[in-house]
C-alpha cells in the first residue's frame, strides 16, 4: 500500500501536469517543446510554491517542501535535457541554440538542479527533527537571537567565501538539523537560494529573454 | 587658395580646435569630504547594494579584480581591477582620489569615467558610506591582474568627448526626505534612484545614452540589447506584484508567477539585492509600489 509520503507526490504531479498541458496547449507548442514547456511550468509551479516559505520554513511546511523538492528532482538532470534534442526551436520556444554550442554546461545546470532537489528534500526533512539539548552543554545561540545584520560578514558579503561564517557554524545548521549526531544539512534558504541561481543562471545563458 | 589645401587645413584646424575644447571643458571639482573611519563589513554591504562587487568582478575571479564585458550600442566596456594592488588595482590611490571617481566620476588623473561606471548614482552616498566602502576596498585581497581595457568605436573612444554628454545628460542623484512620507518610502527612494541605480536600466535612455525623464518606465532598446520592464506602481500591479512578491522577487529572483530572472537582473539579484537586508528590499518595495501611482497611463505588465 501506499503510503502518505509516496501518495501525494504523483497527486501533485498528475494535477499540475494536467494544468501545465493545458497552459502549454495554450500557449501553441506542440511536440518536444510542448512537452519541455509542460516540464519547465510544473518547475516554476514548485519554485512559486516555496518562495513564501523558503525563507522561513515550518515544521508544518515540510510535507510541502517534501513534494516540491522531489518534483524539482524528478524534472532535473537527464529528464530535462533528454526534452532538448537539437535544433528544437520551433515557436514558441524560448531556448537559445547555444544549448548544443556548450551542451556540457546546459547538462551541468541541469544535474546540478537534481542534486539540489535532492539536497532541499534532507533539509526539508531535518526540519522534522527535533533539536535533543544535550546535558551540561551551553545552550547554543538560536538563529532567532542572532540579528539578520549580526549573520552578515565581510568574507561573504565580498564574496570571498560562499556563506556566512554563522551560517556555515554547527549551532546553526542544529537549529535546522537537530541534535549533533544528525547528519549536517544546509537550511532550506540556502538550498532554495541555489536553486533560483542554477535556474537563473541557465536563463541567462540558454533562454531568448523578451 | 587651392580647395585640395584648404580643406584639410580646416579640418586639421577643427581637429585642434575641438581637442583644445574637449581638454579645457570642465568636470566638477573636488567636493569636501571628511576623513573618517571606516567599517569594511558596512563597506562591503555597500559594494553589494551598489553594484560595485556585481560589475567589477568577472564569474569565477577573486572579488573586484576586473569585471565581465558591458555590451553597449558604442562597444564593450569593462569595470577595472580595484583590488588594492598598487599597480593594477587602486593601492596608491588617496581616499579623497576614491571619493572623487565615485561620487563625481573623475579619476585622479583628472579624466572623465564613461557613464557605463553609474557614478551619477552614487553623488548621494555620505562620507561614512565612503569611508566604509574605502575600508572594504582595502581589507579586500590585492590582484595584480592588469586591467582589461574598454573596447569602443570612434568617436566614442574618445574619452575627452565624455565630458560633453555629461554636460548635456548627466542626472546627479539628489534626494531630499520628504516628510509627508514614511521613513519606509523615503529609504526605498534614496535607495532605489540612488545607489541601488535601478534606472541605468529601466529608465528609457536616447540614442546617445542619456537618460529620459520618465523615471522607471522600462527601456524598450537596452545597450546591451533587449528590453527592461517598467518598474512602476502601475506595471508592478498589474504583473501581480505585491509587496511581499516584490521582496521575494529581489532576494530570490523568483516572479509571482514561478519564473525565474535571466539576463541581467539575474546579475543583480544573485549579485546585489539577495544579500541586502529584509527591511531594504521592504523600503525598495515600498517606494517602487507608489512610484507613479497617480500616473493614468500606468500599466502595463511588469515582468522585471
Amino acid at each position: 500500500m501506499m503510503n502518505k509520503t509516496t501518495y501525494r507526490g504523483p497527486a501533485a504531479c498528475a494535477v499540475l501536469l494536467a494544468g501545465a498541458m493545458a497552459a502549454a496547449g495554450h500557449s501553441g507548442a506542440t511536440g518536444i517543446v510542448g512537452e519541455r514547456m509542460m516540464g519547465m511550468m510544473m518547475l516554476s509551479e514548485q519554485i512559486k510554491l516555496l518562495a513564501p516559505i523558503a525563507e522561513r520554513p515550518k515544521s508544518g511546511d515540510v510535507q510541502k517542501l517534501i513534494t516540491a523538492a522531489e518534483m524539482i528532482s524528478m524534472h532535473a538532470g537527464s529528464a530535462m535535457t533528454d526534452l532538448f534534442p537539437e535544433g528544437s526551436l520551433d515557436a514558441p520556444s524560448e531556448a537559445r541554440a547555444e544549448i548544443w554550442q556548450n551542451w556540457e554546461e546546459f547538462v551541468a545546470y541541469a544535474d546540478r538542479l537534481g542534486e539540489l532537489g535532492e539536497e532541499l528534500e534532507e533539509s526539508a526533512k531535518a526540519l522534522a527533527v527535533e533539536p535533543k539539548p544535550e546535558s551540561g552543554e551551553k545552550p547554543s545561540t538560536s538563529i532567532a537571537e542572532v540579528s539578520e545584520w549580526e549573520r552578515m560578514d565581510f568574507a561573504w558579503l565580498m564574496g570571498l567565501s560562499a556563506a556566512p561564517a554563522f551560517m556555515a557554524e554547527p549551532v546553526t545548521t542544529r537549529e535546522i538539523g537537530g541534535a549533533s549526531d544528525t547528519p549536517q544539512v544546509r537550511p532550506v534558504r540556502a538550498v532554495y537560494s541555489d536553486v533560483s541561481a542554477t535556474c537563473a543562471a541557465c536563463h541567462s545563458t540558454f533562454r531568448r529573454e523578451p | 587658395m587651392n580647395r585640395l589645401v584648404l580643406l584639410p587645413l580646416l579640418a586639421i584646424v577643427a581637429a585642434v580646435t575641438g581637442t583644445i575644447v574637449l581638454e579645457n571643458w570642465p568636470l566638477p571639482a573636488a567636493a569636501k569630504v571628511t576623513e573618517l573611519q571606516g567599517d569594511a563589513k558596512r563597506g562591503a554591504y555597500l559594494a553589494r547594494l551598489s553594484g560595485c562587487v556585481t560589475c567589477h568582478t568577472a564569474p569565477a575571479t577573486p572579488p573586484l579584480s576586473g569585471g565581465a564585458a558591458i555590451a553597449s550600442n558604442f562597444g564593450s566596456f569593462r569595470a577595472p581591477n580595484i583590488t588594492p594592488d598598487p599597480v593594477a588595482g587602486i593601492g596608491a590611490w588617496t581616499f579623497k582620489q576614491f571619493v572623487r571617481a565615485v561620487r563625481q566620476g573623475v579619476s585622479p588623473r583628472g579624466e572623465t569615467y564613461y557613464p557605463a561606471f553609474p557614478f551619477e548614482f552614487y553623488a548621494t552616498l555620505t562620507d561614512q558610506d565612503m569611508a566604509d566602502l574605502w575600508a572594504a576596498v582595502q581589507a579586500t585581497p590585492s590582484v595584480d591582474k592588469p586591467s582589461e581595457g574598454h573596447d569602443l568605436r570612434f568617436p566614442f573612444n574618445v574619452r575627452a568627448a565624455v565630458k560633453v554628454w555629461r554636460s548635456l545628460f548627466e542626472r546627479t542623484a539628489d534626494y531630499e526626505v520628504d516628510a509627508s512620507r514614511t521613513s519606509e518610502w523615503n529609504r526605498g527612494k534614496y535607495l532605489v534612484e540612488g545607489p541601488a541605480h535601478c534606472a541605468a536600466c529601466h529608465t528609457p535612455r536616447n540614442l546617445l545614452g542619456g537618460l529620459s525623464s520618465k523615471e522607471l518606465a522600462g527601456d524598450p532598446n537596452m545597450q546591451g540589447g533587449g528590453a527592461s520592464p517598467a518598474i512602476t506602481a502601475g506595471a508592478l500591479t498589474a504583473g501581480d506584484y505585491t509587496r511581499e512578491s516584490l521582496v521575494q522577487a529581489l532576494r530570490t529572483g523568483v516572479t509571482p508567477n514561478g519564473d525565474v530572472f535571466g539576463g541581467s537582473m539575474a546579475e543583480v539579484v544573485h549579485g546585489s539585492t539577495k544579500f541586502l537586508l529584509e527591511q531594504h528590499l521592504v523600503d525598495m518595495a515600498t517606494f517602487l509600489l507608489d512610484l507613479g501611482s497617480g500616473d493614468a497611463s500606468e500599466g502595463e505588465k511588469s515582468k522585471p
